[in-house]
């Protein structure tokens, strides 16, 4: 197949893009713009659980996205439906296409014909839909263009090889896991290992050409026990790294899992408290999700011309909204901070846009949001914050949500803060959020306008002193403002949290930069609970018998 | 409390005696000490431990979409409390006392020591909970036949099958997929491939220990071509054998996907069917076995459905109900059996159930009435006896299901005799033709790469056929496309006025429920051996295509497209 060998993905999509066009681009109504992106991607998984191999996986798959708009940047196909035609919003699905083989660069060619066709036809159709939908409701709170035309990029960027020794790394899973597979108390265990790399090519009729990717491996390692109550409590540790010469040492891995095997039986033995509100110190992980939460998803830029939106700053630029020795912004480009290698590093976005640093809040003034090449009308230009998994359109998400404080304090003085606070506010005790293994917020009209930073290790400090003690069940929630507003201190402590965020455009992985902060007053709710008893009979011991207490 | 903190070392996979004697021990500890206060006893456990290699790949236009090799190591465990007059099961809902855990890849007897610990109580806990469920909403009729049958035990070992010559045939699914590639305008081009090899071990506390070889290679070649007016035109093509080395010469395959491509051409060009015509229509070759398989089948098996569980969203529950015992089922004279056993080297073969009984030929049918019926442990209103039909997958309820089926007329007409009696019966009605349906979609790869089409088509009764043709008395024969049928419920196998030769036909089903929702692969084999039938009267009606579906723009030109007339010079 002496045709297949002369030509790349980039040249295929090129000329079936180009070919398309002679016919759509005369039809009518006609796209504006098209771009289409396939990413390649190898996934490797090599997990262990109660001591065993339990997942070997090396899988190879490749996606094709076809972005079509039709009509013009004013008003084009992708503009948001409202009422019920908003069930007729982008639906797409993750379309799989050929990696290899012969016939590699026709099967792609013949689903970026399927795609483009069935794409055209569905914009035509919605924007029918669109201009009824325009007759018979209001305008738009906030009117803007559906898109920015921009002069296209082209670059190629070299993705390095995983690198990752799949033998040796074996062996590492399997021992830590056997290790806290030892701890009598510990239900199920997990250790695993995934290296991740991809290779994306996207061309669009701007003229667009990037060849790029992402190279991203995680070791993480999760216990779970069941507390007498029935309580299910879970701990979750995970290195993010973007090469495999990043990742932790055996050793290294053997002292995590120690370390969690001994947290997850405090935790276990932990009493559950109630709802409290008053001081609470948030780690920089538990800061930095707090943030991705209260205010990351709230400045991402699609959301402020939605109608159903609760666009909590759009009215705040250049207004106080963080105590002024506060800075937010959020810049892909770092690749590394505090040491740690930042999930949310890429040099493009989506829709081919260099990625730059997108200033949120400067010494404590709102200044503007995460964009994509959906413009606001007082933003309108996109700073690279264009993001997607494969099979959804591309939406302003975060990438590394950093938070500065240019007057800090250390750890130490961060507590006696919150132990001024506590007998300031005249209580017995307040808390101090160590780890987190996530959390969610809304930002619509109907549902309330809160968050929730769900707290996996939290402890309760006392203001007289006595000794800190774990806890468990409960979580932080709260609404954006009110809390920010509520901000006292920062430590010269800073930590990273690295993981993934889901939302509209799929999962992007993302990272959020913090110090340990110390709030006047937050609020904790009762966290969900298990209602399942502990195991009716013991758990079996590795020498075949049952140990003597029920974990 | 630590273990072997200084001391660990890495334990290697265990083999399969020392897995299945974690799982018994760990079942032996349930057995005495799994309890809790004023409920009602174990009285039943079954566990099923799968040890399998299992390979998937999917191959489009000659490219490679994916491809997995993984082991498929599970454990289903079925929890019955009370007694075999009443217990947890039969009754709607989930959590019923049937779990099933995924196993380590490399599993070692510690693992699943501990996994079957983990499946076991949580499985305990739901049989109590639904055992309550059930006694505080079922109101049993008195001659309620009971929940199970304790049998007694079985042994056998069956030995373990080995996954052999998987490159190869991964390769192969991409160089049936090129065949594709000869022609322009597909929407859809694809080969899947799935095998697994490995063994299925079934014991119990009747003291049953079964061990059962399961070995299967499958590869389905699929087409999808829209036509100018939007009409979505689908066929398929499927090899299911036991190993590689079964299925049929390369060449051949490469054959019958041209066929398969070519077909779907043609009929693009075929003429639309417009009018709605109510008539006899004759299914030939494997439309006919599927008529069977359809309309037949679900009035064979003998498991009662499930009490419902009325929930605050309505009743839940599995099964159909749909048994005919003692009623027409086929005018007379007709026979059907079904022996799991019947066909050795075919996939599908059993020597044992998925209850660990042991099979047996049941003859289901007598002279189109039905006397007998597919029978798993769970008794029926007057049959409290399995036949040794019992399929479910690791966590489910094992229902009575087919396997191998023979549908035998009294007596078979030629090709030439049958057609003839079919255009006198259509000159009855004023039709001075007959319609004559050959090959019928297949719903496991009709509506693939549409899901949307799941929501709005009607899957029931007989799919739309892919070949149906319009035959006069002269020979001359129409292909038709763009036709369905109307209300084809079960009674129309009453009205089968004249049968032919028998036709073989292998198909993948469900291991319990109906089979939509099955992947390409999934499901398990069987056979349906039946004639080609005339049904005495049905309706065709027209079912158009969607214009706004149409295609805009022209199919790329792929490397080795060339006419289809000459096939035999595309380059390969």
């Amino acid at each position: 197949v002496g045709l297949a060998a002369a030509v790349d993905v980039g040249d295929v999509l090129s000329e079936e893009l180009g070919r398309s066009m002679e016919v759509l681009g005369a039809a009518e109504p006609a796209p504006h713009h098209v771009a289409l992106t396939v990413t390649d991607q190898r996934r490797v998984v090599l997990a262990a659980r109660d001591g065993a191999l339990w997942m070997n996986t090396d899988v190879r798959g490749r996606f094709l996205d076809v972005d079509m708009r039709v009509g013009t940047p004013e008003l084009d196909s992708t503009h948001p439906l409202r009422g019920l035609s908003a069930f007729d919003n982008d639906t797409r699905e993750s379309v799989r296409i050929a990696y290899t083989g012969p016939g590699e660069l026709d099967s792609l060619r013949q689903a970026v014909w399927r795609e483009l066709d069935g794409r055209y036809r569905d914009a035509r159709e919605r924007l029918v839909l669109l201009d009824a939908n325009r007759r018979v409701r209001v305008e738009e709170e906030n009117p803007a263009p559906d898109f920015e035309p921009r002069e296209p990029v082209t670059a190629a960027l070299e993705v390095p090889p995983l690198a990752l020794d799949l033998a040796a790394w074996r062996d590492v899973v399997v021992r830590a896991s056997e290790l806290l597979d030892a701890e009598d108390e510990i239900y199920v265990n997990q250790v695993r290992v995934v290296g991740m790399r991809q290779e994306r090519t996207l061309v669009d009729t701007e003229g667009a050409d990037i060849e790029d990717g992402l190279r991203h491996l995680r070791l993480s390692l999760q216990a779970t026990a069941i507390a007498d109550d029935g309580d299910e409590v879970s701990l979750f540790r995970a290195v993010d790294v973007h090469g495999s010469d990043r990742l932790p040492s055996e050793a290294e891995v053997m002292q995590m899992a120690q370390q969690l095997a001994r947290d997850i039986v405090v935790l276990r033995d932990a009493p559950r408290v109630g709802s409290y509100t008053g001081p609470v110190i948030l780690s920089g992980r538990a800061a930095g999700v707090f943030f991705h939460e209260v205010m990351g998803h709230r400045v991402e830029g699609h959301r402020q011309k939605h109608d159903g939106e609760g666009k909590t700053f759009l009215e705040h630029i250049g207004r106080p909204v963080l105590p002024a020795w506060i800075d937010v912004y959020d810049d892909p480009n770092v690749a590394q901070l505090a040491g740690h290698d930042l999930n949310g590093h890429y040099r493009f976005d989506d829709e081919g846009v260099e990625a730059q640093r997108a200033v949120i809040v400067e010494d404590g003034l709102f200044r503007g949001f995460l964009m994509s090449r959906s413009p606001l009308s007082v933003q309108p230009h996109s700073n690279g914050h264009g993001r997607r998994s494969p099979g959804r359109a591309p939406k302003a998400r975060m990438g590394n949500t950093i938070i500065e404080a240019s007057k800090t304090v250390s750890e130490a003085q961060l507590r006696q803060g919150l132990i001024a606070a506590l007998r300031e506010q005249d209580l017995e005790y307040g808390y101090i959020v160590d780890e987190i293994d996530g959390g969610f917020t809304m930002t619509g009209r109907v549902t309330p306008n809160a968050f929730n930073v769900r707290a996996s290790l939290t402890r309760r400090v006392w203001a007289d002193g006595r000794p800190d003690e774990v806890v468990r069940g409960i979580d932080l929630v709260g609404t954006p403002l009110v809390a920010f507003q509520s901000i006292l201190a920062a430590s010269d402590h800073v930590e990273v949290f690295n993981g993934s965020c889901g939302a509209e455009s799929g999962w992007v992985p993302v990272s959020a930069v913090a110090p340990s902060m110390l709030f006047e007053r937050l609020e904790f709710q009762l966290k969900e609970k298990s209602s399942v008893r502990p195991p009716l009979i013991p758990k079996p011991r590795p020498d075949g018998t049952a140990s003597t207490e029920v974990p | 409390m630590w273990w072997l903190l200084t001391a660990l070392a890495w334990a290697a996979p265990a083999d399969d005696e020392a897995l299945t004697r974690a799982v018994q021990d760990e079942i032996s500890r349930a057995m005495v000490e799994l309890s809790l206060p004023d409920s009602p006893p174990i009285y039943h456990l079954r566990a099923k431990l799968a040890l399998m290699e299992q390979r998937g790949a999917l191959a489009s236009f000659g490219g490679l979409v994916y491809e997995n090799r993984a082991p498929h190591v599970a454990l289903g465990v079925e929890v019955r409390v009370g007694t075999p007059a009443f217990d947890n099961t039969g009754f709607g809902g989930w959590q019923d006392g049937f779990r099933i855990r995924g196993l380590p890849h490399e599993p070692t007897e510690r693992a699943i020591r501990l996994d079957t610990w983990r499946v076991l109580d949580r499985a305990y806990k739901d049989a109590v909970e639904q055992y309550s469920r059930k006694e505080a909403q079922a109101v049993l009729p008195p001659d309620y036949p009971g929940d199970y049958t304790l049998t007694g035990a079985v042994t056998h070992d069956g030995g373990k099958a080995t996954l052999t010559g998987s490159d190869g045939l991964v390769s192969l699914a991409q160089q049936l997929s090129s065949v594709f590639r000869e022609v322009s305008g597909l929407e859809r081009g694809e080969v899947h491939l799935g095998q697994e090899a490995g063994m299925v071990r079934i014991f119990d506390t009747e003291g049953s220990d079964v061990r059962m070889p399961m070995t299967e290679t499958t590869l389905r070649a699929v087409a999808h071509l829209r036509t100018d007016d939007g009409m979505r035109l689908t066929d398929q093509r499927l090899w299911t054998v036991r190993t590689p080395e079964d299925l049929p010469a390369v060449e051949v395959m490469e054959a019958e996907v041209r066929e398969l491509a070519r077909g779907l051409t043609e009929l693009a060009d075929a003429e639309t069917f417009r009018d709605e015509y109510v008539g006899p229509v004759v299914f030939e070759g494997e439309a006919a076995a599927d008529l069977f398989r359809w309309m037949l089948l679900p009035q064979l098996e003998g498991t009662p459905p499930e009490i419902p569980f009325d929930t605050i969203v309505g009743d839940i529950s599995s099964g159909s109900g749909g048994a005919r015992l003692s009623r027409r089922v086929l005018p007379s004279g007709w026979t059907v059996d079904d022996d799991p056993s019947a066909f050795p080297d075919h996939p599908g073969f059993l020597t044992h159930d998925w209850e660990g009984t042991p099979v047996s030929a049941v003859q289901l049918v007598e002279d189109g009435i039905v006397r007998d019926l597919l029978m798993s442990r769970v008794p029926r209103k007057g049959m409290d006896g399995t036949n040794g039909h019992g399929r479910g997958g690791l966590s489910q309820r094992a229902v009575g299901k087919s396997t191998f089926t023979t549908v035998t007329p009294p007596k078979a007409l030629s090709a030439r005799a049958l057609r003839k009696r079919a255009l006198k019966l259509a000159a009855s009605y004023g039709h001075d033709h007959v319609m004559e349906v050959r090959r019928i979609q297949d719903p496991a790869t009709r509506l693939l790469g549409d899901p949307s089409a799941w929501m709005s088509e009607d899957t029931r009764g007989v799919a739309p056929p892919v070949a149906v043709y319009r035959v006069y008395a002269d020979g001359r024969e129409e292909r038709l496309r763009g036709a369905r049928f109307v209300s084809v419920e079960r009674w129309a196998l009453r009205d089968i006025v004249a049968a032919g030769r028998p036709v073989v036909r292998d198909y993948l089903s469900a291991l319990d429920g109906d089979d939509s929702g099955m992947g390409p692969t999934g499901g398990k084999p069987c056979r349906m051996v039946a004639p080609s039938v005339i049904v005495g009267e049905l309706e065709l009606v027209p079912a158009p295509g969607d214009a706004a579906a149409a295609r805009l723009l022209a199919p790329p030109v792929l490397t080795v497209s060339q006419p289809l007339s000459t096939p035999q010079e595309a380059s390969p």
